[in-house]
């Protein structure tokens, strides 16, 4: 069996990215599963740092194998052994690779980047880990271009509203939808680069779309030889449509590449993003990734966060668990899961294609 | 010499970015390159501005409401997707910023409240930042030293010499069941003290440590009687347990004053002092282990009433009393020794049967002051005025042994009313008094909302004129130190938290603007309690009398003219009411109503009557 990393991502806090990581901890604990866990934020902890509301508890089990930030290890409830102390810095200081000696509580607060998280995961692979998770933190998503396949927590702390929460979850899973180019060259791009027909390329002098002037700068060197637009940076939206709608008819029988759908996710207007997928199909064009990343499936969570003028402070609320879950399988290409119903092992046999 | 970096900084703010302008004053002097943002700025526009400039570090600074998680989350994915990373490092600051939170939104650093300059310059320089020094080593003052104790009126001087010529005369004679006890007391101090330092056999002294524990009680009352004959304790009361006391100890060595705080801002004084009286001298402790982190220089004990009503002291390490804490000579000495050594410690005599031996506890533990008030103890505190007046000289002439001071309350505070002429003729016989028997006074009390004042109407306009008239109808008979409370604002406070810290603080800013030397500050919930106070509400006066001196600094009060008007009448009526006293003898005067009448709020007390006695002439 190989080995296989899987990220959680959330929409927005509270999710429930740490309660599907836990479920699925859960599973490959019931497989006998070699299991690593770490997080890119700071997972785990009792009370959450902005409403003060309590949080999941990370409980972890004896052998398994976590990376998170020295002051953690030193004030987990589980006796752990430090296996290995690594360079990557963190607010709350080195990441260190412990095994679970004695079950208990813990906090995750592991590498913050994509370059830790890859070279964090690689080492907890080494250490044989058939299962690496990877917590992720409030709506981050960046650091997660790295792992092998992600599964997406949304629910009413993102919005409360079921049927715009449902068009929401659409947009992000045709973010995902998209091939992966077979061009070995547009993953190799560190700068927006234009393909054109007879072979040539040029590079342009900045790698992502971050305003109407770079969309512009774009569409200004496109002409009808050009093939293919590799994007390796950030596609910020209004950039992004600034530039589909400014080669019109032009995008026919042209390919946009990204480098992965983190780089599109990262805008958080999802609907735009989808908008101008949409508009690169319609038009003719083709719309692609360098790197996949592919979404194995989405939890949902009732729960949100709800300010009380009374009291002044937030208190616990929910949303009809039921016509959630039905409202968004509807909107989703991908298998939608009601992870507070104890369904981990959905998650693990969708990862290992188990039947 | 440290290379230069590029810094962007970056309010996500609407209108707040003093903080990130403060940050940038301070890295340009060190001579970095920076870029400063317009508040409000967007994710997109940080990184747009980050990838022109390449900079080095992003410093950002918002405030978190719910949503802001997600809007700081967003831009470290944007600088991370824009292939900024790892090149950048990413820096938070807010007032609710903290490692963990910073962690959770990944970024490499987070600055909250407090933070300063140098250590976020620290960061970015990669250097280890060593915060500067604040532990205020602090030093004790004894603010009478400062004095001359001239008295200016003649007139005054004169009947003040005559009545404590008559006090001493009067007292010379007689004693009390309080001062045979304290005698022996001594004795028996004095036998402990060596068997403990192993200079006398326990065997040989035993016989004479239990004839004189005999004569102790042939002194006390039952209470006391039974708590040594039998062991009982009073009701609730326990002893501490060894291992309390182990732990205690611990706990006390434990605590490093690595930052005692700062109350007075510019100003060298008042000095403040917190009381306490929990019942629990573990508690008291720890309050006071905390007031002198916030920046106390003195502390109170507070007895349990009955106390003052019994006649004897009881012994060991007793807690759980429940309204003040028992003054046994281990109890005080406990507490004395887990404070800080330039932490001023009292110990009140200025009422019930005990004065005379506490003040020999008050000076074998090393206290700096007592308390000390003639009429006041027995027009308001309720011990009999003859007992009072002959505990009290022998008080203070063991004040004068172990170098203390005493402060000097009067009778216009707290349920009395005498007319503050009265209140102030009373506090300078007690106070000069004290002066002729080598102890110096410090006057009071100031800063409370007067009975007096409630009926004459002196303060329904406001709480300043009528303190500063006191103050400077003082000023105007002698040169001595002043001491307001206590606590101050007394009468003022109310159940409400914010009420009752506010008006603390603004008596406070009082005292300093009229350069009172010492105050005592109580909590906000000091008369509301319903029970040992919180610590909360202690911390609640320490920082708003801070925040009070924060915001007068040197500047003054200005009272109305009236003050001053007041302050002239009422020399002119102290020196009648002294000389009515120099007249009838003081104590009978007491008893007359001299220093305040029954109508006035002054009820002789009846606590010790008829136990002042000839004194024998063997002794």
């Amino acid at each position: 069996m190989s080995s296989v990393t899987i990220g959680v991502i959330g929409t927005a806090k509270n999710t429930g990215k740490t309660t599907t990581a836990i479920e699925i901890m859960k599973e490959a604990l019931e497989s006998k599963l070699p299991l690593a866990v770490t997080g890119i934020g700071y997972d785990g902890e009792e009370i959450d740092n902005v409403t003060f509301l309590p949080k999941p508890r990370y409980n972890i089990h004896k052998r398994v194998i976590i990376a998170t930030a020295e002051e953690c290890g030193k004030t987990a409830n589980a006796k752990l052994e430090i296996l290995k102390k690594t360079d990557i810095d963190t607010t709350l200081g080195k990441v260190t690779i412990y095994r679970v000696k004695e079950a208990g509580t813990i906090v995750l607060a592991g590498p913050n980047t994509g370059r830790g998280v890859s070279s964090v995961t690689r080492v907890l692979r080494n250490m044989g880990a058939k299962l690496v998770i990877v917590d992720g933190s409030i709506n981050r998503i960046a650091p997660m271009a790295v792992v092998n396949g992600l599964v997406l927590s949304t629910g009413a702390a993102r919005e409360a509203d079921i049927r715009k929460l449902a068009l929401d979850t659409s947009n992000i899973v045709s973010v995902f939808d998209l091939p992966m180019v077979c061009n070995n060259s547009a993953a190799e791009c560190t700068t927006i680069t234009l393909f054109q027909e007879n072979g040539r390329k040029l590079e342009l002098p900045f790698g992502s779309l971050l305003t109407v002037v770079d969309s512009e700068g774009v569409a200004e060197k496109c002409d009808k030889k050009t093939k293919t637009i590799v994007i390796p940076g950030v596609a910020e939206a209004e950039s992004l449509m600034h530039l589909v709608k400014t080669l019109g008819n032009d995008v026919c029988r042209k390919t946009i590449v990204f480098h992965d759908p983190t780089k599109l996710l990262v805008n958080d207007c999802h609907d735009i993003i989808a908008d101008c997928i949409s508009k690169i199909k319609s038009h003719g064009g083709e719309a692609a990734y360098a790197k996949a990343l592919r979404l194995f499936a989405i939890t949902i969570n009732p729960f949100y966060p709800r300010y009380s003028n009374v009291y002044q402070d937030y208190e616990p609320a929910y949303v009809d668990r039921d016509e959630l879950l039905e409202k968004i399988s509807q909107a989703s290409s991908v298998p939608v899961i009601d992870v507070l119903r104890g369904n981990g092992r959905k998650i693990i046999d969708i990862v290992y294609r188990r039947k | 010499m440290v290379a230069e970096k590029k810094l962007l900084l970056a309010p996500l703010d609407p209108v707040h970015n003093v903080g990130l302008r403060i940050i940038d004053k301070g890295l340009m002097e060190r001579g970095h390159k920076t870029v400063l943002l317009p508040p409000d700025s967007k994710p997109e526009e940080v990184v747009e501005a980050a990838l022109k400039n390449q900079v080095d570090f992003i410093l950002v600074s918002r405030t978190m409401i719910y949503g802001a998680a997600e809007i700081l989350g967003r831009l470290v994915d944007l600088v991370e997707a824009a292939g900024l990373r790892d090149r950048t490092k990413l820096i938070v600051g807010g007032m609710t910023i903290t490692p963990e939170l910073a962690a959770e939104l990944g970024f490499d650093a987070g600055y909250g409240p407090g933070t300063e300059v140098d250590e976020v310059v620290a960061y970015i320089e990669g250097t280890r930042y060593v915060p500067a020094k604040r532990t205020q080593i602090k030093v004790k003052k004894r603010l009478e030293n400062e004095y001359s104790y001239r008295v200016f009126h003649k007139g005054i001087e004169t009947l003040l010499k005559k009545i404590t010529d008559d006090i001493l005369s009067w007292a010379e004679k007689r004693t009390s069941p309080g001062i045979e006890r304290a005698l022996l007391r001594e004795k028996i101090l004095e036998i402990e003290h060596a068997q403990a330092e192993g200079k006398i056999s326990r065997k040989k002294t035993a016989n004479r440590l239990r004839e004189l524990n005999t004569a102790y009680l042939d002194h006390c009352d039952k209470i006391v009687v039974d708590f040594y004959k039998s062991g009982r304790l009073p009701r609730i009361v326990r002893v501490l347990e060894a291992m309390e006391i182990r732990q205690l100890k611990k706990y006390v060595a434990q605590i490093k004053m690595t930052a005692a705080g700062r109350i007075q801002h510019v100003l060298e004084k008042p000095l403040i002092f917190a009381q306490y009286g929990t019942g629990c001298p573990i508690q008291d402790i720890a309050h006071m282990k905390a007031a002198e982190h916030w920046g106390i220089d003195g502390a109170i004990h507070i007895d349990p009433s009955w106390e003052a009503r019994a006649e004897g002291l009881l012994d060991g390490y007793l807690t759980h009393e429940e309204n003040g804490t028992l003054p046994t000579f281990k109890n005080l000495r406990l507490i004395k020794e887990s404070l800080n050594p330039a932490t001023l410690y009292q110990v009140r005599l200025h009422r019930g049967l005990n004065s005379p031996e506490k003040a020999l506890f008050a000076g074998e533990i090393g206290a700096d002051h007592t308390k000390t008030a003639l009429d006041y103890g027995s027009l308001g505190g309720g011990t009999d005025p003859a007992r009072l007046t002959v505990d009290t000289v022998y008080s203070l002439r063991t004040a004068a042994k172990y170098h203390m001071a005493t402060q000097i309350a009067s009778n216009n505070q707290l349920l009395c009313g005498s007319p503050i002429f009265k209140s102030i003729a009373g506090a300078l016989v007690t106070a000069y008094l004290s002066l002729r028997l080598g102890v110096k006074p410090i006057l009071g009390s100031l800063f409370v909302y007067s009975p007096e004042a409630m009926i004459t109407g002196k303060m329904d306009d406001n709480y300043i004129d009528y303190n500063a008239a006191t103050v400077y109808a003082y000023r105007r008979i002698i040169d001595a130190p002043l001491w307001g409370g206590e606590p101050i604002g007394f009468n003022t406070q109310t159940e409400d938290r914010v009420q009752s810290a506010t008006t603390t603080a603004l008596h406070a800013a009082l005292s300093a603007s009229l350069n009172v030397d010492h105050i005592s500050i109580g909590t906000t919930d000091e008369a509301y309690a319903r029970g040992p106070i919180a610590l909360a509400s202690r911390i609640d006066t320490f920082k708003a009398v801070k925040e009070a001196f924060r915001f007068l600094g040197k500047a003054k009060i200005r009272p109305r003219s009236r003050a001053q008007k007041w302050a002239r009448e009422t020399v002119e009526r102290v020196e009648e009411t002294l000389r009515e006293a120099a007249e009838i003898g003081f104590v009978e005067s007491l008893y007359k109503g001299t220093f305040s009448t029954r109508n006035e709020g002054g009820y002789p007390g009846r606590f010790g009557l008829n136990t002042v006695v000839q004194r024998l002439a063997h002794r």
